[in-house]
């Protein structure tokens, strides 16, 4: 247990070895590098498995006690002052049921979205940079789940923003990527800032930057109430950003520019769960304040039906993955904001094996996609371009299948049991509108999910004829450039490092929600919880109201895509402003671009012009001269002649004798 | 006087000394032995010798006590001992290539730097004033004779006069000013002085007049404004490496003697003590970074940024009047500072070492141009090393400053670190200008030879260039290959290039594989030092701690 530093650091050394030493071989860096990080990611696994046997010997013994934090006092990092007065920083680690669960999904997914990335990134001629850049994305994220102290948590936090943001831009010579990665890493900023502040606030409030400390302090009452509910709004607001809660969703869909690996680790299990994993590690200081709760709640509740609905009509498959996911966050964030601490963080839990495992079914089906309809034209991400693949990828398709009913609810797959968790959890807690909201959206992700699987995998092959609008229209140029049109290649099954992953990791999307089988076996229920055990019971009715609402929307998608694709198209024309609506994910992006014209940039050009015409000229550009030219004239002084010098030595003297006899007042005046 | 028995005296507590003055006399032996040709023999004698006098000195870390009255040994001491003996490791290491090309006969280089290293640990085991006058003199003799020790260089020669002649001016004052001290308290031992002090002996005239001579004798050392005037053209003048020693070194110990006499003699009278050293940091930190601001020789400009940062360190002494814990605090942070500014400076000079030795020994500003293509190590750790000493986070600048002026702020001096932030800033202009030079110009007043090579050089130039945007060397007809489309992602031809300056064929490009090891291992071990201290600063810190509160008990 002691060696769970090892887990960020093996990933960061792979990172320092890939770009200082690999970077130089060669052709021979990919290969380097993508086996550099394999292992130094492998290497963070296998601690886990280390902590986690540790663990199952020695936190079950104190499971029933308060102190259920094992805290590594971790190295001095260094301390400001002396004495007692001194404010001491120490990246101190935490290892909890809740931080060795993460580190576990951390390291496995992780792993084996690399060895995917492997095959997926093949050819690409920054292989090596991609490899690198996830072996620090990696040490990041695990530092974020491992630090218990605010100040190294912060860093951790950021380093995860930076490499998403170079990830998400890692196809940077499109336009359209680099303003994606532009537009995550702002966005997160915006949720940066308010953690800042509010990490400033404690630490005015309490001197330190331990969490420890400050839990304690909150949960003893030494710390302002007032204080207390504007940290944790704001804290959470940087939770908000990361995990993508509305209303700073906006960059979780565009993030799907990045290469599909990217999609799976970064935007579906680990950056993205990082601001629910906040809410987990400082629920300390949410749980002290009402009003902070009821925040987390409405915001979580919002989200997660408000995401849902926009997915219904989402036409490229990684961006109903992407809507899906917010959805989803909104649903762990409404848990927790409703004080079902355990489900919200199991939903986590399961959710991530068969939210990657759907990304990497989308990534394969992307990958066979891509030559099938090179040169026409056509998005190989869009489901309306696919069809029939059922057939041509097993593989994909039957993880892919299981996959979804997971994320559907149905019994006894993974999803069911952490859904129902959390019904259970909003029913227990009397929070009946988000019970209601939180049924509502199980029965849209239903549907949205088999509309994409139907569209993707049933039905008549799209790729292989061209629909005619774009086939005469638009595309006429491309005969000229000499370009193939598509139906040439037919989608195939991905390779193995691809197809390997998607199988390993099913395994989990079917059985980690059988860690909590409330009545039955729940050991997650004992592992991560917030205060004392409580032993819960299955309830039939909600487990059956889950489970319907999920049939329901298969049913429904059913009805409307099995055969090929017309009766939506009628709903579309029956509600062609709702369908509009939708469609443009309810005009937020144009929203934002407005309020960032007529309101950020005018309040930047006046900053701008305060900065040029105050800032600049008086405090910058004034005193320039002054100093260049009083170093011009000073220089005389150094005329090279020794004469000068002692005459100057004796200047001192007298400088020095001045002071010293007392004909200078006394220095020691305080101005402040 | 102290009287003692020269048979019961603790020998053992000066061993890393014993070790030192047998090392100077091996250096010696082992030329006369591997001639003048073996040189780099003598060279790694003295650095091994010095590592293992580190090793000693290392073990010996928590044991206190006196030597015959005069030397004190204590954490102070001996953290002052190990920075001199882990300086000079950097500096011999870093004379291997330098003393190849420019010094004639480079084996009593060696034994000298050794001489100098001895010299200024004494001075931080001093606690008698003419001990300490004595150790200053055997360093100050031994910097004599290495500023000018390159014997057909002219700038060399007058900087080594320079030194000596003002050296000694200083040296007199400085004696004059124990005299008097001597004459009114009648004795020279520190603790006598502070008992001294204690009583009405501070008010008196010849007291006063010796404790300023003294000042101005310590403040010749630490090149204080205005004291300082030799030093720039010393520093200029003196071969590279001697520069670095003398920078990092030679500094480090005036401020070890200065501290132990205000700490353990000047106790009673720092109130008007810290006035003048608040009145010297002003106008060191200040001069010194003005006057930087328009060099364009970098080793004058590393001279005056290195005034500039030995007066952010007195500011520290000043703030020794304050009550509590701050005298303590402020002592650590002046080693601290200056632990930092030895591995800075290290490495910001075997940046320009490196340089030099593949240029001539160029050393203008303007010559660095484009040393981020042509050898990127030089340029990372004289880069790094600047940015430390703008004080940027991650460098050890950053942390120390931080630990420096923070008991300055706890003492009621806000406005001195007002001037100090407003001083940084102005030392980041001219930090960055070099900086600027390295990887935002291309190399100035490169002729390619031929058009092949012209050709090649424009290929390389714009595999280069990738990223940086200001193509410079277009301006010579090599244009025409630098628009070609298509990134090469390597250089295909090395640069067969003609330094105008001088009309000698150079190769410039990766001057740094023919750097040999011992000047790569230097400049490595100084960036080590700097990371560490920037990244991970506790043990160092620690360290510091300790030799404070041994400084403070009495």
């Amino acid at each position: 247990m002691e060696l769970a530093w090892l887990a960020p650091v093996l990933p960061a050394g792979a990172f320092a070895l890939n770009v200082l030493v690999w970077r130089q071989m060669g052709q021979a860096r990919h290969l380097l590098s993508s086996l550099t990080t394999l292992a130094g990611i492998g290497g963070a696994f296998l601690v886990f498995l280390q902590v986690f046997g540790d663990a199952q010997a020695n936190l079950e013994e104190t499971a029933s006690g308060p102190a259920r934090h094992l805290i590594l006092e971790g190295l001095r990092w260094f301390s400001i002052g002396s004495g007692g007065t001194a404010s001491i920083f120490a990246p101190t680690l935490v290892i909890d049921w809740l931080s060795i669960m993460m580190l576990g999904v951390v390291t496995f997914l992780a792993f084996l979205i690399e060895v995917y990335a492997t095959g997926y990134m093949k050819g690409d001629n920054r292989y090596w940079w991609f490899f690198s850049v996830k072996a620090l994305f990696t040490a990041a994220m695990l530092g974020v789940v491992l630090s218990y102290n605010f100040l190294i948590f912060y860093i951790s936090w950021e380093m995860v923003g930076l490499c998403s943001f170079l990830l998400i831009g890692f196809w940077y010579q499109e336009r359209d990527n680099a303003e994606a990665a532009k537009k995550a890493f702002i966005t997160t900023r915006v949720g940066d800032v308010g953690f800042f502040v509010g990490l400033a606030l404690l630490y005015v409030a309490t001197g330190t930057f331990d969490m420890k400390t400050i839990f304690d302090a909150v949960e003893a009452g030494k710390v302002d109430p007032t204080t207390v509910t504007a940290a944790g709004i704001l804290i959470f607001i940087g939770a908000m950003g990361k995990s993508g809660q509305f209303p700073l969703h906006i960059w979780l869909p565009d993030a799907m520019a990045g290469p599909t690996p990217v999609s799976a680790l970064v935007h579906s299990a680990t950056m993205v769960a990082a601001g629910v994993y906040l809410v987990g590690r400082a629920y300390p200081l949410f749980h002290a304040s009402e009003t902070t709760m009821a925040v987390i709640a409405a915001v979580g509740t919002f989200t997660a039906i408000f995401a849902a609905s926009i997915a219904l009509v989402q036409r490229d498959i990684k961006r109903i993955l992407a809507y899906s996911t917010v959805s989803q966050l909104g649903y762990m964030i409404m848990a927790l904001g409703i004080g079902a601490y355990t489900a919200g963080l199991f939903h986590l839990f399961t959710h991530a094996f068969f939210k990657a495992l759907l990304f990497l079914g989308a990534g394969s089906v992307i990958h066979s996609m891509e030559p099938v309809l090179h040169g026409t034209g056509r998005n190989p991400n869009d489901i309306f371009n696919m069809g029939g693949l059922r057939t041509k990828m097993p593989i994909t398709f039957w993880t892919f299948l299981i996959a979804s009913l997971s994320l559907a609810g149905i019994p006894p797959l993974a999803g069911f049991w952490s859904k129902d968790a959390i019904l259970l959890g909003a029913w227990e807690h009397g929070a009946y509108l988000p019970l209601a909201i939180a049924l509502l959206t199980a029965f849209l992700t239903a549907f949205y999910m088999f509309r994409c699987i139907y569209l993707t995998f049933f039905g008549s092959p799209r790729w292989a004829s061209e629909p005619h609008a774009s086939a005469d229209a638009v595309h006429g140029a491309h005969a000229a450039h000499g370009h193939g049109h598509g139906g040439h290649a037919t989608p195939h099954e991905s390779p193995w490092a691809m197809a390997l992953p998607l199988i390993v990791i099913l395994v989990p999307a079917i059985a980690a929600g059988w860690l909590g089988m409330p009545g039955i076996y729940a050991p997650f229920e004992e592992a991560v919880r917030f205060g004392p055990v409580v032993e819960e019971h299955l309830n039939i009715w909600l487990a059956i109201a889950g489970s319907l609402a999920g049939l329901l929307g298969i049913g429904l998608a059913t009805l409307m895509y099995l055969r090929p694709v017309s009766g939506p198209r009628l709903l579309g024309q029956a509600f062609p402003d709702t369908y509009r609506v939708l469609l443009n994910k309810y005009y937020f992006d144009e929203l934002y671009q407005w309020l960032i014209d007529r309101v950020v940039l005018a309040i930047a050009a006046m900053a701008a012009t305060v900065d040029r015409k105050v800032v600049n000229d008086t405090f910058t550009d004034a005193p320039g001269p002054i100093f260049s030219t009083l170093g011009d004239w000073l220089r005389r002084t150094a005329t090279g002649r020794v004469q000068h010098y002692a005459v100057g030595f004796v200047l001192g003297i007298t400088v020095v004798g001045a002071v010293v006899a007392g004909l200078v007042p006394d220095l020691r005046i305080t101005l402040w | 006087m102290p009287s003692f028995d020269t048979a019961t005296l603790p020998y053992g507590l000066l061993a890393p000394q014993w070790i030192l003055t047998a090392l100077i006399f091996a250096c010696l032996t082992v030329d006369l032995i591997v001639g003048p040709r073996g040189h780099r023999a003598v060279g790694w004698v003295a650095v091994l010798g010095t590592a293992v006098a580190a090793g000693a000195q290392a073990s010996l870390w928590g044991t206190r006590g006196t030597f015959a009255g005069v030397l004190r040994i204590d954490e102070y001491s001996a953290l002052f001992n190990l920075i001199f003996m882990v300086g000079g490791i950097g500096v011999l290491l870093l004379s291997f290539d330098y003393a190849e090309r420019f010094l004639g006969q480079p084996a009593e280089f060696y034994a000298f730097v050794i001489a100098g290293i001895l010299g200024m640990g004494l001075m931080a085991q001093a606690q008698e004033l003419l001990t300490a006058y004595i150790a200053l003199e055997l360093l100050s003799f031994s910097s004599y004779i290495l500023v000018s020790y390159a014997r057909t260089n002219l700038k060399s020669n007058e900087a080594g006069l320079k030194y000596v002649i003002l050296g000694s001016f200083s040296s007199a004052i400085l004696l004059y000013g124990v005299s008097l001290l001597y004459g009114a308290i009648g004795s020279t031992m520190f603790t006598d002085i502070h008992a001294a002090l204690s009583g009405a002996g501070a008010s008196s005239a010849t007291v006063i007049v010796g404790l300023v001579m003294l000042t101005a004798g310590l403040g010749f050392k630490l090149a204080a404004v205005p004291f300082h005037l030799y030093s720039p053209d010393v520093y200029e003048g003196a071969p590279t490496p001697v520069t670095a020693f003398l920078s990092v070194a030679s500094k480090a110990a005036a401020f070890a003697l200065t501290m132990r006499l205000v700490v353990i003699g000047l106790w009673p009278v720092r109130g008007q003590l810290s006035d003048a050293f608040a009145v010297l940091a002003i106008l060191t930190m200040t001069l010194g970074n003005v006057v930087a601001l328009r060099q364009s020789n970098i080793k004058r400009l590393m001279a005056y940024s290195s005034i500039a940062q030995a007066g952010y360190a007195l500011a520290a002494i000043a703030a020794f009047f304050a009550a509590g814990d701050i005298p303590t605090e402020a002592s650590r942070g002046v080693i601290l500072q200056l632990v930092g500014y030895m591995f800075t400076t290290l490495a910001a000079f075997g940046g320009i070492i490196a340089f030099q030795v593949a240029n001539n020994g160029r050393e203008r500003i303007a010559d660095l141009a484009g040393l981020s293509r042509r050898s990127p190590f030089a340029a990372f750790a004289l880069t790094s090393a600047l940015f430390s000493l703008a004080g940027m986070p991650i460098f050890s600048g950053f942390v120390t400053k931080l630990f420096l002026f923070t008991p300055v702020a706890k003492a009621n001096m806000l406005w001195m670190v007002a001037i100090a932030i407003v001083n940084s800033t102005v030392s980041l202009f001219y930090y960055l200008q070099v900086i600027n030079q390295m990887y935002g110009k291309a190399p100035a007043g490169l002729v390619a030879i031929n058009a092949a090579e012209a050709e090649a050089a424009a290929h390389a130039a714009h595999a280069h260039e990738a990223g940086h945007g200001d193509d410079h060397v277009g301006a010579h007809g090599a244009a025409h290959g630098a628009h070609d489309s298509g990134a090469h992602p390597e250089p295909v031809a090395p640069w067969a290039v003609r330094g105008h300056t001088d009309g000698m064929p150079t190769e410039l490009r990766y001057p740094l594989d023919r750097l040999s090891i011992e000047t790569r291992v230097g400049i490595l071990v100084a960036l080590a030092g700097m990371f560490l201290i920037g990244l991970y600063p506790s043990p160092i810190v620690d360290l510091a701690q300790g030799a404070s509160v041994a400084l403070f008990t009495r």
